[in-house]
C-alpha cells in the first residue's frame, strides 16, 4: 500500500523511525481495514510529534549547555550583557519616546479623516489664521466636510482664586464641537455643548493625567473651578487617558481644553485660527482640496483686495503632519542614530562570539566527528546569542524602569509627555522583537562559522594553539563597527559645536529681565477703541512698580508670529512692524545710527521709519547706517517716509535667522492687536495679578493678561539644542566604548594566541616596542578601513543633520579630522593594551611552554 | 534507607506506563502492542506519536534498548523496532512504584474507605 501520499507523510518521520513507524501503522491499518489516507494522517502526526519532541528536548539541552557555558565565563558574559544592554536599552528608551509621535495612530476616531485648513503663503509657510469668511463658507457649503472646529492657543489656569499656581494648568482654547469632531468621549462628566457656546460659559475639559496628578483623581473634580485672570472656568469633564489635546501645533504641555466661543464672523477683514475639519468617509484629500479651492476662490472674489498682500491659498493638511511636523525629522534622526548604536552592539557581540568560538572549535570538531549535524551546532550557537540578547533586554528594561523618573525629567516636553511606560505592551513587544532580531544578527555568522569548522584539520593537529591567531570574520565586524562609530561620533561633534555656536549668537536685544506681556481686550471693540486701549496699556505698564521701560508692537517679533506684511510685496521673508516709541529701548536693541521714533511721531503717525541692519541692506544696498539717516524711503502702499534710525537685527530665538525689518509708528489704521514687552529691574517679575490691577486703574478693560519671561523661553529653546547635543554625544560615546571594547577583546584574544610567535620574535632579537607596533598595526587595520568607509558615508549623511545645525557646516573638514583623531586615539589605546601585555611575557617561559 | 530515585530523574506518568508495558511484553514489545496493552489494561488511550516520543526519550535516558527484528515472513515484510527494558529501566520502575506505595501506605488507597463520602 505504498502510494505517494503515504510516502510523503512518512518523510515527516525522522529517518531512524521511518521503517518502524511504517510497519506499525501498516499492521494497525490492516487489522482495522483502514485506507491510505488514514495511514498518511497517522504517519504525519507521528512524524510531527517526534520532530517536535526532538526539537524541544534538543533546545532545552542546548539552553542548559549555553547557561553552563556562560556561567563558566563570567567576564565574557558580563561584558557581553552590559554592552548589549546598552545598545538595546538606548533603542527601547528611544522607542518609548517616539512611538506615539512617529508610529502610533492618533488617539482619535478615524484620525486620517481629520484635516487642518490653513492659509499658506507663496513660500509654503502656513499662517496661524485664515480669512473667517472662507471658513464660514466651507462649513456651510463644502460637501466633503462633516464639521469644522477650532482649537488654538494655550492659556494658564490656577486651581485656586487667591494665588497663581507654581505650575499652572495649561488649557488649549477650543470650540464646543472639537471633541465631537475628533470622535472622542469624555471619561467623566460631559463634553462641551452648543448651549455652552451660545451662553458663552467658561467651561473646561481636563486631561486624564492632570486629573490624576493635580486633583488626585478626585470624584468631585468635575464641577471644580479653575482660575485665570480672576475669571473662573468650571471643569465639566475629564478627557480619556492618552488623549492628545491638539492645537494648530503640538503643545506637549497642554492639560486639556477650555471653551472658546465659535465666532466665525463673515466680516471681510475677520480672521479665524486655522480650523480642523473632518472629511466625510470616502472623501479623498485631493477631492476635498479641489472643492475647497473653488469655494475659496469664489469667496475671495467678494473680499476686498489688500494692498501688498502676499498671494496665498487655502490648503488642507492631515492633522498628524501638522501636529508633529516640527519633530518628525529630528525624531527619525534619533531613531536612526539609536539603530546605529544597536548595529554596533550587534557587531560587537558578533566579534566577541567569534573570538570565543575560536577557543571552542576543537570541541565543535569532535562533536561533528561524533555525528552532530551542523544545524544542531548552529542552533546551539544561536541559543547562546539568544540567551545574551534576552538577558541584555531584561537588564535594559529594568534599567529604564528604575531610571524612568530621571530620564523623563531630562527629556524635552515632547519626549517626556508622550513617552510610553516601559510596561506598555507595544514597548515590550518592541523589546522582544529587538532581542529576536539581535539574536539573529549577532549570532548567525559566528554560529555558521562554528558549524563549518575544518573537522579533519583540527582533529589532525589536535590543538588550537598551533593555529594562526587571526579570527576570520571578526575583523570585518570591527570594520563595520568602526564605520558606524564614525557616523555617530561625527553627529555628536556637529551637534555639540552647533550648541556652542548657538549659545554665542548675538540676539540683537537684551533678554535679561525682559518679559512678553499679552493683553486681550474684551470682544466687540472697534479698531479705534482697540488702539486707544493699546496706547493706554503701554502707558499703564510703565507705571507698574519695577518696570524700567515698556513698549508695544502690532506683532511682537519675539512672539514667533509672522508679520502681516513684508517690506514690500515682492520681498518674502521680510517684515513690517508697527511699534511704540519705547519699543526699541524696552527691548534693549542697539541703535546703530539715528534715533528711535518719538512719542509725538507715534501719536501723529508721522511719516518716519526705522530699519533693521539687514532691512537697510535690503532696501538701500551699499548705504551705511549713518548715511541712511534722513533719506526718503518709498514704501509700497504707504506715504514716503524719512529714515530716522537704524537698529540691530533681532532674532526671536537663538536658532532663528534675522528678518530684514522696517519699523513704523504704531498706527490706528487697520489696527487689530498689540503685544507688549516690559523690562523689569533686576530680581523683580511682573506678576499677572499686579499688571491686571494697574491696567484696571488706568481704565484698560483687559480680559486676559499673560506674561512670559523672554530669558526663560530662550533657555527653553536652547534646552532643545542642548538635549540634541547631549543625546548625540551619548550615542557617540556609547559607540566609541563599544568599538573600543570590541577591538580590545579581539586584540586580547589574538595576542594570547600569538604568544609563541611573540616569544620567537623576541628570542631572535625583536624589541618589545617592535612587537607592540606589529600587533597594534595589524589590529588597527580593520579600524582604518572602517574609518575610511565611515567618513565617506558620514560626508554623504551630513546633509540630513544640516537642518538641525546652527551656523555650522556639517561637511566642515575640521569635524572629520577631529572624528579621525578621537576614534584613532580610543581604538589605538584599545589595541595597544593587549599588545603591551603580550610583549611583557618572558620569551623563554613562553617557548618552553610550547 | 537510601531513596532509589536519588540519583536518577523522576519518571513521567506516560513513561511509567510505557516502561511497564515494555516490561510485560518482554522482548516482543513494539509500538502497536505497547499502545494496545496500555489501552486494554490501564484503560488509557495514548496517541501513537506520544508512544514513539516516549520510547525515544526512554532509550535516550538508557531505560530501554531497541533493535530491529528480522524481516517478517511475508511478501515485502519489513523489520519491526522492538524494545526491551534495561536494568536501569527496571530500577526506575521499581523506584517509582515504591514511591507510590510508600506515599499511599495507610491512606484510603490501601485500606477500605470508611466514612468517606
Amino acid at each position: 500500500m505504498r502510494i505517494w501520499i503515504v510516502r510523503t507523510a512518512l518523510r515527516l518521520v525522522p529517518f531512524d523511525w521511518r521503517t518502524a513507524v511504517a510497519e506499525d501503522l501498516q499492521e494497525a491499518a490492516e487489522e482495522a481495514n483502514h485506507g491510505p489516507i488514514w495511514l498518511a494522517w497517522h504517519a504525519g502526526r507521528a512524524g510531527v510529534s517526534l520532530r517536535t519532541a526532538r526539537f524541544v528536548d534538543g533546545t532545552r539541552f542546548d539552553l542548559q549547555c549555553a547557561m553552563r557555558s556562560l556561567a563558566k565565563s563570567p567576564w565574557f558574559t558580563c561584558g557581553a550583557l552590559l554592552t548589549f544592554a546598552l545598545g538595546i536599552g538606548v533603542n527601547v528608551a528611544v522607542f518609548t519616546a517616539v512611538d506615539r509621535v512617529l508610529f502610533r495612530q492618533l488617539p482619535y476616531e478615524r484620525p486620517d479623516e481629520i484635516m487642518v485648513m490653513r492659509e499658506v503663503g507663496g513660500n509654503g509657510q502656513p499662517f496661524g489664521t485664515m480669512p473667517a469668511a472662507i471658513a464660514a463658507a466651507a462649513r456651510e457649503q463644502h460637501r466633503g466636510f462633516v464639521d469644522l472646529s477650532v482649537a488654538f492657543s494655550t492659556g494658564e489656569f490656577s486651581t485656586s482664586r487667591e494665588s497663581d499656581d507654581i505650575e499652572p494648568l495649561r488649557l488649549t482654547q477650543a470650540s464646543y464641537n472639537t471633541l465631537e469632531l475628533f470622535g472622542v468621549r469624555v471619561v467623566r462628566g460631559r463634553d462641551f455643548t452648543k448651549d455652552d457656546d451660545r451662553q458663552k460659559r467658561r467651561v473646561a475639559l481636563v486631561s486624564f493625567d492632570a486629573w490624576r496628578t493635580r486633583f488626585g483623581a478626585a470624584h468631585d473634580a468635575v464641577g471644580r473651578q479653575l482660575w485665570s485672570d480672576g475669571n473662573a472656568a468650571e471643569i465639566v469633564g475629564i478627557l480619556p487617558e492618552r488623549f492628545i489635546p491638539a492645537s494648530n501645533f503640538l503643545d506637549p504641555r497642554s492639560d486639556g481644553f477650555v471653551l472658546m466661543p465659535m465666532d466665525i464672523s463673515p466680516a471681510p477683514t475677520a480672521r479665524l485660527f486655522s480650523p480642523y475639519v473632518r472629511l466625510r468617509p470616502g472623501v479623498s484629500l485631493e477631492a476635498a482640496q479641489a472643492e475647497l479651492d473653488v469655494l475659496a476662490e469664489a469667496v475671495r472674489r467678494e473680499l476686498p483686495k489688500r494692498p501688498n498682500a502676499q498671494p496665498t491659498r487655502i490648503a488642507l493638511a492631515p492633522l498628524r503632519s501638522v501636529l508633529f511636523s516640527r519633530y518628525t525629522t529630528f525624531l527619525w534622526l534619533v531613531t536612526i542614530a539609536a539603530a546605529l548604536v544597536l548595529a554596533i552592539a550587534c557587531a560587537n557581540l558578533g566579534s566577541l562570539m567569534l573570538v570565543r568560538n575560536r577557543s571552542r572549535e576543537h570541541l565543535a570538531a569532535t562533536q561533528i566527528a561524533l555525528g552532530a549535524s551542523s544545524g544542531r551546532l548552529m542552533r546551539a550557537g544561536l541559543i547562546e546569542s539568544g540567551l545574551l540578547s534576552f538577558g541584555a533586554t531584561c537588564v535594559a528594561l529594568l534599567a529604564i524602569h528604575w531610571t524612568n523618573a530621571v530620564l523623563r525629567s531630562a527629556l524635552p516636553d515632547v519626549f517626556s509627555r508622550y513617552a510610553a511606560p516601559v510596561t506598555d505592551p507595544r514597548v515590550l513587544m518592541f523589546a522582544l522583537l529587538t532581542a529576536l532580531a539581535c539574536t539573529g544578527v549577532a549570532g548567525a555568522y559566528p554560529s555558521w562559522r562554528i558549524a563549518r569548522v575544518d573537522v579533519l584539520g583540527l582533529l589532525q593537529r589536535g590543538s588550537v594553539s598551533a593555529r594562526s591567531g587571526r579570527v576570520r570574520g571578526s575583523r570585518s565586524l570591527l570594520t563595520v563597527e568602526a564605520a558606524l562609530t564614525v557616523l555617530l561620533v561625527a553627529g555628536a561633534m556637529m551637534t555639540v559645536r552647533s550648541l556652542v555656536t548657538l549659545s554665542r549668537t548675538d540676539l540683537g536685544f537684551n533678554p535679561r529681565n525682559l518679559y512678553n506681556v499679552n493683553v486681550i481686550w474684551p470682544p466687540g471693540l472697534d479698531s479705534a477703541a482697540r488702539f486707544r486701549q493699546a496706547m493706554l496699556t503701554a502707558e499703564a505698564l510703565t507705571s507698574v512698580p519695577g518696570v524700567i521701560a515698556s513698549g508695544g508692537a502690532d506683532i511682537n517679533p519675539l512672539s514667533g508670529f509672522l508679520p502681516m506684511r513684508g517690506l514690500a510685496q515682492d520681498l518674502p521673508g521680510t517684515g513690517r512692524w508697527q511699534v511704540t516709541d519705547q519699543f526699541f529701548s524696552s527691548m534693549g536693541m542697539r541703535m546703530l545710527a539715528g534715533r528711535a521714533m518719538s512719542a509725538v511721531e507715534v501719536a501723529n503717525d508721522a511719516p518716519v521709519a526705522a530699519l533693521s541692519e539687514s532691512g537697510l541692506r535690503t532696501v538701500m544696498p551699499g548705504v551705511t547706517p549713518t548715511a541712511a539717516i534722513g533719506q526718503r524711503l518709498r514704501v509700497a502702499g504707504e506715504p514716503d517716509r524719512t529714515v530716522v534710525g537704524i537698529v540691530s537685527d533681532v532674532r526671536a530665538v537663538h536658532a532663528a535667522s534675522s528678518m530684514p525689518s522696517l519699523y513704523l509708528p504704531l498706527s490706528d489704521k487697520e489696527f487689530r492687536l498689540a503685544m507688549f514687552v516690559v523690562r523689569m529691574s533686576p530680581n523683580t517679575a511682573p506678576l499677572p495679578s499686579l499688571l491686571r490691577a494697574h491696567l484696571r486703574e488706568a481704565g484698560v478693560a483687559a480680559s486676559t493678561v499673560t506674561v512670559r519671561g523672554v530669558e526663560a523661553e530662550l533657555a527653553d529653546g536652547l534646552g532643545n539644542q542642548r538635549f540634541r547635543a547631549v543625546l548625540f554625544s551619548a550615542f557617540g560615546l556609547t559607540a566609541l566604548i563599544l568599538a573600543a571594547v570590541g577591538l580590545y577583546a579581539v586584540g586580547a584574544y589574538e595576542a594570547a594566541q600569538r604568544r609563541r610567535e611573540v616569544g620567537i620574535r623576541m628570542a631572535i632579537g625583536g624589541s618589545a616596542r617592535a612587537v607592540q607596533w606589529l600587533i597594534v598595526r595589524q589590529a588597527m587595520a580593520p579600524v582604518i578601513v572602517g574609518l575610511a568607509v565611515g567618513l565617506a558615508v558620514a560626508y554623504w549623511a551630513a546633509k540630513f543633520l544640516q537642518a538641525f545645525l546652527h551656523q555650522v557646516d556639517a561637511r566642515d573638514p575640521a569635524h572629520f579630522a577631529l572624528v579621525v583623531l578621537v576614534l584613532m586615539s580610543a581604538t589605538a589605546i584599545a589595541a595597544w593594551l593587549p599588545a603591551h601585555q603580550a610583549s611583557r611575557f618572558d620569551p623563554t617561559t613562553v617557548l618552553r611552554a610550547h | 534507607m537510601a531513596r532509589d530515585s536519588e540519583d536518577q530523574p523522576l519518571l513521567g506518568e506516560v513513561e511509567q506506563l510505557v516502561l511497564l508495558a515494555v516490561l510485560r511484553l518482554g522482548g516482543e514489545g513494539y509500538a502497536v502492542p505497547i499502545r494496545d496493552l496500555i489501552s486494554a489494561e490501564a484503560g488509557i488511550e495514548i496517541s501513537r506519536g506520544t508512544i514513539y516520543v516516549t520510547l525515544e526519550r526512554l532509550e535516550r535516558k538508557g531505560y530501554v534498548t531497541s533493535w530491529f527484528s528480522d524481516p517478517q515472513a511475508v511478501r515485502g515484510g519489513k523489520a519491526r523496532r522492538l524494545f526491551r527494558l534495561k536494568p536501569a529501566g527496571l530500577q526506575a520502575v521499581r523506584a517509582a512504584k515504591r514511591a507510590v506505595d510508600r506515599l499511599s501506605a495507610g491512606t484510603v488507597l490501601t485500606r477500605p474507605a470508611k466514612g468517606l463520602a
